[in-house]
This record gives structure tokens, C-alpha cells and sequence, in this order.
């Protein structure tokens, strides 16, 4: 956009003393997660920037950026996944104290000792606590990008 | 406002944005599908397709030259001076007017940011 400021300047095809310009256009589309395939009313961000026609020559440039944004709003989906998330833990924890119970019946401290004991409880704990948790959380995140391909990308 | 993936069922994977182009004076000059006319960076046909793409995120960047703006207005970029309103067209064909904010906007003195 030029600025010409005196009467009758744009008729006459005046150079404008100053100018101004969309510096940065953003159009966001934000998806409506209650209604399949359908979006909300879209907006458009601008940044302008001006400058007096006295400084600007020949070298004179700026930087500008035009872009285009579908968001989709994940809170619900994330406070979902949050909830099994919390739920698969204690089923983690459910199941590595079985498991451990389990290996604790099978490897009396008695029978390998009080100094192997303690290496190998520490050993089988963490190993069987990232076991567990690894075969759990699998499904967490297979079935949270599932929900999301599904919801937001077909 | 629903967008589908099939034409015949009124579905579509492209998003339709419209404008209404207007002279400084107020004159109408048109209706005008959107491609490049509100960034000041060259877009290709790719590009623009991408951006209409629906999920597709964009971005183009640039730097462009000033003095093109301080010429005549024979000399001026094509979309210089001109006026711009944005619609979306949905299924129907039916004009939906997109609201815009304009993010360092100073009104007598107030804060920046008014729409």
C-alpha cells in the first residue's frame, strides 16, 4: 500500500511518501473436533510494517512471510490419553510387583546369596520396570496416533 | 461448515478462498480466487496448490524489494493499492466472510491489536 497524501496525488500518479506493507499474513484453520470433516470459521493474522519514502532506495528490502495453518484442537484427545495414561501406569506397576513377586519366589535369597541377591533384585527390577512399561505404553501410543490419524488426517 | 473428500458428494480436499478485490476509492474490481495476491513472496503453482491443500501447513518466506512500492503505479506490484476482503467458499458455494487481525494496528492511542 503507497501513501499519497496530497488531493488528487493517486489520479496524478504521484510517488508516495511513504509506504506500508503486510510484513507477515498468517490464515489459520482450526478443525472442530465435534463435527466430522468440518471447520471452524477461519482468520487471518496480519503484521504490517511502514516506512517514510525519504529512506527507502534502490538496496532497500524486507523480509516477509506469507503462511497458511491448520491447527486442530488436541485437548480433549490429550486429556484422554492422560487419563489411560495414568491407568496403564498402575497397571505398570500392577504387574512389574507381580513380576518381581514372581522372580522373588523362583530366586530365593537364600539360594544365590545375600550379596548376588541384592545385584541381581536391582537388575530384574529395573529390567522387568522398562519391560513392563515398554509392553504397556506400546499400545498407549499406538492407539492415541491411531485416534488422531483417524479424527483429524483421513 | 463441512468440507468432504468427494466431489460428487460435495467433498473436496482443497479449501476454496475468495476475494473481493476493491480500488482505493471504493471501487468493486472483482471476485478473484486466492493464489499469491496477499503474499509479497512469488509463489508457484505447486505452492499454491499446497496452501489450499486442506491439513497441509505452508510457509513462504521471503525478501522482497521496497522501491518496487515507491514507483508509479504502472510500476507497482499488480496487488499494490488494492483493497482486499476474504471469504472461504463452502460446499454450498456459499461466501463465508473470514475475520482479520491486525496485529500492530494503533487506534488513537490504544494498545496494538484490534480486528
Amino acid at each position: 500500500m503507497s501513501g499519497i497524501d496530497e488531493p488528487g496525488g493517486y489520479a496524478a500518479k504521484q510517488k508516495p511518501r511513504y509506504i506500508r506493507w503486510a510484513n507477515d499474513v498468517r490464515i489459520k484453520v482450526t478443525m472442530d473436533p465435534t463435527t466430522p470433516e468440518a471447520v471452524y470459521r477461519p482468520y487471518a493474522i496480519l503484521d504490517y510494517r511502514a516506512g517514510d519514502g525519504k529512506t527507502i532506495d534502490l538496496s532497500s528490502r524486507s523480509s516477509a512471510s506469507f503462511v497458511m495453518e491448520y491447527y486442530s484442537d488436541y485437548g480433549p484427545i490429550m486429556t484422554r490419553c492422560l487419563i489411560a495414561f495414568i491407568c496403564l501406569f498402575v497397571l505398570v506397576i500392577i504387574l512389574w510387583a507381580g513380576r518381581m513377586r514372581n522372580w522373588s519366589n523362583r530366586n530365593p535369597k537364600d539360594v544365590l546369596g545375600p550379596a548376588n541377591y541384592a545385584s541381581a533384585f536391582t537388575f530384574k527390577a529395573a529390567f522387568y520396570f522398562f519391560d513392563t512399561w515398554s509392553q504397556i505404553m506400546f499400545w498407549l501410543l499406538f492407539f492415541s496416533c491411531a485416534t488422531v490419524f483417524i479424527a483429524f488426517k483421513l | 461448515m463441512g468440507f468432504y473428500d468427494d466431489e460428487a458428494a460435495g467433498r473436496s480436499q482443497y479449501l476454496t478462498f475468495v476475494l473481493a478485490k476493491y480500488a482505493l476509492d471504493g471501487t468493486f474490481l472483482g471476485f478473484q480466487q486466492l493464489a499469491s495476491q496477499m503474499s509479497a513472496c512469488p509463489m508457484t503453482y505447486n505452492d499454491v496448490l499446497n496452501m489450499q491443500r486442506f491439513g497441509a501447513m505452508t510457509e513462504n518466506n521471503c525478501e522482497f524489494d521496497l522501491f518496487s512500492l515507491m514507483q508509479g503505479p504502472d510500476a507497482q506490484p499488480e496487488s499494490a493499492n488494492v483493497l482486499f476482503e476474504l471469504f472461504l467458499k463452502d460446499d454450498k458455494g456459499n461466501l463465508i466472510d473470514v475475520p482479520v487481525l491486525i496485529k500492530n494496528l494503533r487506534l488513537s492511542g490504544a494498545a496494538e491489536g484490534a480486528a
